[in-house]
């Protein structure tokens, strides 16, 4: 007995020692008509940031236990599906054991349960008592009030007059965002706020004065609504505009601004200056066009992975884009720029429209001075050439833009675009023609010219996905109108020497050349994919394009004054084109290989009717015809972070119809041009291969890419040149033309991210060919380039940018050896930032570029100093002052060599140089300055 | 004997107890890289407002994974045959395979992450997650809302998880709720991470394992911590580091 006894004190003991720091809780969970709920959820919850601290479920009995969990404060949390959860609060000095036998859960109504299964985002919460409800899974029509919307909510009942229940209590109190809204008729804020405007519907019990006093509410408790406001970042606002003011006439001034909401974009821009620099940038064309920014006019022109466009456009004035607007200053003379435009976006499920006016006016004066050589087989001819311009290009353009997802499988876009465009010229130039001593020239040429064109271009294109997946449809048509009237005023005076000092004879022209043409295009395109397997894809094009063009030029020569018709230099054309390709390819995609291969017929009819003024005999018609196959193989490999892409592709020219058309075109005396109507199409073909390699733990990165081009029948021209420098040029095709390039990279850190270097090496080879004097002159050309950057940045207030390149071009003649060029090109730029006191940004850049030609003994050093400080101002950092100093030595001109198959070149052009101007930017969102250059889209 | 038959045939047929089939769940992880950027502290306000401007209405990126369920284990891997066929282009699909025992509370894993494989084998390291008081239905399921925070990365994760489905699993490394996570939605639609489809396969498959696992062996822990200490890196030098690492 005494043993027990011990035995069981010592139990004792332990049990009371054992007011461990272990709980233990048992319980058995039912519903309301005591059926046991099987598989239940209970949780254990901190108490204050209900944290998941412990978890079970109920067995096959609807009982459970938890073991052995630390003991403290607890909620915990008894959940089941379709029932509101059951919760209860466990203290931290609990026993060691609980026992929890009656836990009854309540269902939630039914209709409530619905909703939730319904509705794709989480319509309710319920919290202890209150339900709330997310407004904006109820759909009401555009302008209904919150009464509307509550009509809508399960277990809320709206009368007659507005009086609210929920749950069948009566709601007496609605807040908005937690405020009264209007004094206490809970009618003014129901029947007057938007429903678009509310997030969230709160219901709960209002706290009477007697359960704030008592704890304890007698009766059943009255409800309170509140209605939460949608966040505000959903619309808005933004905008910034920079002014600046400088010496040398100088001013500059851009601005923008965006307003914005779910589904609606507007932008208005507006830009002008006369220095070349701060216009619009890729920023601003992303500011003013929005969600429309990255479509990159789609013309639907079908083909081998993105295909080549169809549009034979002369001139570049009819370039529908206005992206090349948006970027590059002026590399020379004095500009004098304005732009400006309007852009409307709405984007709403399944319909998208846009539409843009922008109007771009660009000037330019242009003095320019160039030295050139052309190389005949037993001489050389000298020429200095000095020009004066001024040019004035102005652009309206209207886009619009529709697109409509009909369903998941089929899209239809239309897009409409309008240009009208004007642009006047005026040209003076005083240029000398040296041959020897005994021969040469001297020529003085004013050119007046004033051209105006209007063009419309609609295209329809419709894409349809069908349920097999990877069988797919594309079809699209185009229709491109345009007009053209320009009007030329030509005046030049050439004074023929045969010995110095004195004039042997005087040629002058005046004339006035009026011309008009009309162009319209209608384009047809389809593509058809099939999938053979998972792997493999069969792709099917054809491109249709019928082109019809009439241009009428009218030469008239001015004598004494009077317009007299110059019938023999007077044109008139009627032109068809017509192009037809069918092409097809296989392709196999698979695990990060894809190759493609395939083949393109493509069919070129040109026919030109033409005919001089009525009393030239001149009459003449081409019609012709060519048949080209164009293969394409490409492979692109992604080797777990090592790119190889590699290919083959043929590309074909046609002839210009100027050039097919066997007429002999005099309207410049010294430089005739005759057609050859047996050209054939120029076939270029092009083997490709790249490899990159970037590893993102190193940041070290390298690569090569390396191309061949052999062009088949080639363009090249055949000029003579005669005895009184008459030169006649004819186009005819030649064999032979080459192009090599290539470029490794290699970048390495060399202190991470303080630190970084980029080497570049990039040889090229050319071989151009032309015929001067029946001779055929080729010119080899082996062109290398080395640059290397270093990008030093140690610390959030220094960062340095050092680039330097070298390129030689080396030109051998087989001709005249004599001829033989050496262009170096070298160029070394420092771009310095530095954070000073008193919040003073200083941004500097040095720019030394050396330009030689040693046969022209052409040697010039420019060195290019900018300096800027800057400061941010005025309440969070919204505006920035700005001082600057452009071209502190004075020294800026823009010059260009240039070398080919039978002449070398340099031209100097004279630009605005120094000047220093005071910038002030606000920007209504705040800026940010940094030290350094944020290129994130590869960082 | 005959109420046994009963009984077992009851429990053979309940969703709850059919616990030796394979259950296998398709996932689709969406990524709106507008969302991910405006998460990036060292844009500035300008920036983060022109790429919302210009780029916020353009669909997500989508790709396919697959998570297979067994007893009290779960293997989680991404699907390599997936062809996004609007552009019928294949790229390659990086590493992932994600396989845990949650009776031994262990996982042997193989992610690709910063350009290398890594194998991490060992315990499974816990995640903290707070309980909430939202419902809603994902995929046939009602579902739980909960939800936890990553400091380093700056997100806040969202799982809903259903307990219908008793494994305390999910996609990605996401696990410790008293029951299947059906749908990660990490900053608010950055990513989002849902459930498409539930399938149950016959009891005798098993997991479509592969035999060879290569790659440098860490454990969970030193995983989290390279992971960690280059987003840092990525971060203080205004690099977007979710070109080399998931979000």
């Amino acid at each position: 007995m005494k043993t027990y006894f011990t035995i069981i004190i010592i139990a004792f003991q332990f049990i009371s020692f054992s007011q461990s720091n272990r709980l233990t809780i048992k319980g058995h969970v039912t519903d309301t008509l005591n059926e046991s709920l099987i598989g239940a959820t209970i949780m254990l919850l901190d108490t204050k940031d209900s944290s998941l601290l412990s978890y079970a479920r109920t067995d096959l009995n609807g009982d459970f236990v938890v073991k052995g969990v630390k003991k403290q404060a607890y909620l915990m949390k008894i959940t089941y599906v379709g029932y509101i959860p059951y919760l209860f609060n466990i203290s931290s000095d609990a026993p060691d054991m609980i026992e929890l036998k009656e836990i009854k859960l309540k269902e939630i109504a039914k209709e409530l349960m619905e909703v939730v299964i319904k509705a794709a985002k989480a319509p309710m919460t319920i919290r202890g008592d209150t339900i709330e409800y997310d407004a904006s899974t109820f759909k009401v029509p555009p302008g209904s009030t919150v009464e509307d919307l509550l009509r809508k909510l399960p277990g809320i009942e709206v009368d007659q007059d507005g009086a609210i229940k929920a749950e069948g209590r009566n709601v007496t109190k609605v807040t908005v965002d937690g405020k009264r809204f209007f004094g206490s008729d809970p009618k003014a804020a129901t029947k007057n706020l938007p429903a678009e405007g509310i997030s969230k519907v709160q219901v709960f019990n209002t706290e009477s004065e007697e359960k704030k006093l008592t704890g304890y509410d007698s009766k059943q408790p009255d409800k309170t609504m509140n209605l939460q406001l949608k966040d505000e970042y959903k619309k808005g606002s933004f905008g910034k505009v920079v002014a600046g003011i400088g010496t040398e006439n100088t001013a500059e001034l851009k601005g923008n601004i965006n307003k914005f909401n779910e589904k609606e974009q507007i932008s208005i821009l507006g830009m002008g200056n006369n220095t070349g620099r701060n216009g619009l940038s890729w920023n601003d064309y992303q500011d003013f066009r929005g969600s429309e920014s990255s479509n990159w006019d789609d013309g639907g022109d079908f083909g081998f992975n993105g295909g080549r466009r169809f549009y034979f456009f002369d001139d570049d004035e009819d370039d529908a884009s206005i992206m090349p607007r948006f970027w590059g200053g002026n590399n020379y003379g004095f500009p004098e720029n304005y732009s400006g435009g309007l852009n409307y976006n709405y984007d709403h499920k399944k319909n998208k429209f846009s539409g843009m006016y922008f109007y771009d006016q660009k000037g330019l004066s242009s003095l320019s001075n160039s030295i050139s050589q052309t190389f005949l087989p037993n001489e050389t001819i000298d020429n200095n050439t000095n020009k004066k311009g001024n040019n004035v290009n102005k652009i309206h353009k209207l886009d619009l833009r529709f697109e409509k997802e009909i369903d998941s499988l089929n899209t239809f876009i239309t897009n409409v675009n309008g240009i009208y465009s004007n642009r006047a010229i005026n040209n003076n130039g005083l240029s000398k023609n040296i041959r020897s001593i005994e021969n040469s020239n001297v020529t003085y040429t004013e050119n007046l010219q004033n051209r105006e064109n209007q063009l419309i271009r609609a295209n329809v294109i419709y894409r349809k996905k069908f349920r097999t997946k990877g069988r797919s449809l594309g079809l699209s048509t185009s229709f491109y109108g345009s007009s053209t009237n320009s009007d030329i005023n030509q005046k030049s005076s050439i004074e023929f020497f045969k010995t110095l000092g004195t004039i042997d004879s005087v040629r002058n022209i005046d004339q006035s050349i009026v011309s008009n043409s009309t162009k319209n295009q209608l384009n047809i395109n389809g593509i058809y994919t099939e999938p053979l397997s998972k792997k493999f894809f069969w792709t099917t094009f054809y491109n249709f394009s019928n082109k019809n063009e009439k241009i009428n030029r009218d030469v008239s020569d001015v004598i004494q004054n009077e317009l007299v018709n110059n019938d023999s230099l007077t044109r008139s054309f009627d032109n068809i084109i017509r192009m037809n390709r069918l092409g097809s390819y296989l392709r196999f995609a698979n695990k990060g290989i894809n190759i493609s291969a395939g083949l393109a017929y493509q069919n070129f009819h040109l026919k030109s009717d033409y005919h001089a003024g009525p009393t030239a005999n001149i009459i003449g018609n081409v019609n012709r015809s060519f048949d080209v196959f164009t293969p394409n193989i490409n492979m692109s490999l992604d080797l777990k972070g090592k790119y190889v892409n590699l290919g083959y592709s043929a590309d074909a020219n046609e002839p210009s119809l100027r050039n097919l058309q066997p007429i002999v075109d005099n309207s410049n005396p010294l430089f005739i041009t005759v057609g050859n109507p047996n050209l054939i199409p120029q076939i270029n073909h092009e083997l490709y291969l790249s490899f990159n390699s970037f590893n993102p733990a190193t940041f070290i990165n390298y690569g090569i890419y390396s191309g061949l081009i052999f062009m088949e029948n080639q363009f090249v021209s055949s000029q003579i040149v005669d005895q009184n420098f008459i030169t006649t040029s004819k186009m005819i095709n030649q064999n032979g033309g080459r192009e090599f390039y290539a470029g490794a990279n290699f970048g390495f850190p060399i202190v991470k991210n303080k630190f970084t270097v980029n080497l570049n090496y990039s040889p090229g080879y050319n071989r151009n060919i032309a015929y001067v004097n029946d001779i055929r002159n080729v010119a080899n050309t082996l062109r290398n380039r080395i640059s290397m950057r270093i990008n030093v940045t140690p610390h959030e207030n220094l960062s340095c940018y050092i680039n330097s390149s070298l390129s030689l071009n080396d030109t051998k003649y087989n001709i005249n050896t004599s001829q033989n060029q050496q262009i170096i090109e070298q160029n070394y730029s420092l771009e310095f930032n530095m954070k000073l006191f008193w919040g003073i940004y200083s941004n500097n850049s040095l720019r030394y570029s050396i330009s030689q030609n040693k046969r022209f003994n052409f040697y010039q050093e420019i060195p290019i100093l900018n300096l800027s400080i800057s400061k941010l101002i005025l309440k969070e950092n919204r505006g920035e002052v700005r001082l600057s100093v452009y071209d502190v030595f004075n020294r800026t001109k823009g010059i260009n060599q240039f070398a080919n198959a039978y002449s070398v070149s340099t031209t100097i052009n004279a630009s605005l140089a120094q000047y220093a101007m005071l910038s002030f930017t606000y920007n209504i969102k705040g800026i940010k300055a940094t030290t350094k250059n944020n290129n994130f889209w590869w960082n | 004997m005959k109420k046994l038959i009963i009984l077992i045939l009851i429990l053979q047929f309940n969703p709850l107890f059919s616990q030796d089939s394979l259950i296998v769940v398709d996932y689709d992880r969406t990524s709106n890289w507008v969302k991910m950027y405006n998460t990036l502290p060292y844009l500035s306000k300008d920036e983060r407002d022109r790429l919302s401007y210009a780029y916020g209405k353009n669909e997500g990126w989508t790709e396919k994974y697959i998570m297979e369920l067994k007893g009290n284990e779960s293997f989680y891997f991404i699907d390599e045959n997936y062809v996004n066929d609007k552009y019928q282009w294949s790229d390659r699909k990086e590493t992932y395979k994600i396989f845990r025992n949650f009776t031994t509370y262990t996982q042997s894993s193989l992610i690709e992450t910063i350009g290398k494989t890594y194998h991490i084998e060992g315990e499974i390291n816990p995640y903290k997650w707070k309980i909430l008081t939202e419902i809603k239905e994902v995929n046939g399921y009602v579902c739980m809302k909960a939800e936890t925070k990553d400091t380093t990365k700056n997100q806040t994760i969202i799982a809903w998880f259903t307990d219908q489905i008793p494994v305390p699993t999910g996609p990605e490394l996401f696990e410790g709720l008293p029951g299947l996570i059906l749908e990660i939605d990490i900053n608010d639609g950055a990513i989002i991470i849902e459930a498409k489809n539930i399938t149950k396969k016959s009891p005798t498959t098993n997991f479509t394992i592969p035999k060879k696992w290569k790659g440098k062996k860490v454990t969970q822990t030193e995983y989290s911590g390279i992971v960690d200490k280059y987003v840092k890196e990525c971060i203080k030098n205004n690099r977007n580091p979710y070109w080399a690492i998931r979000y």
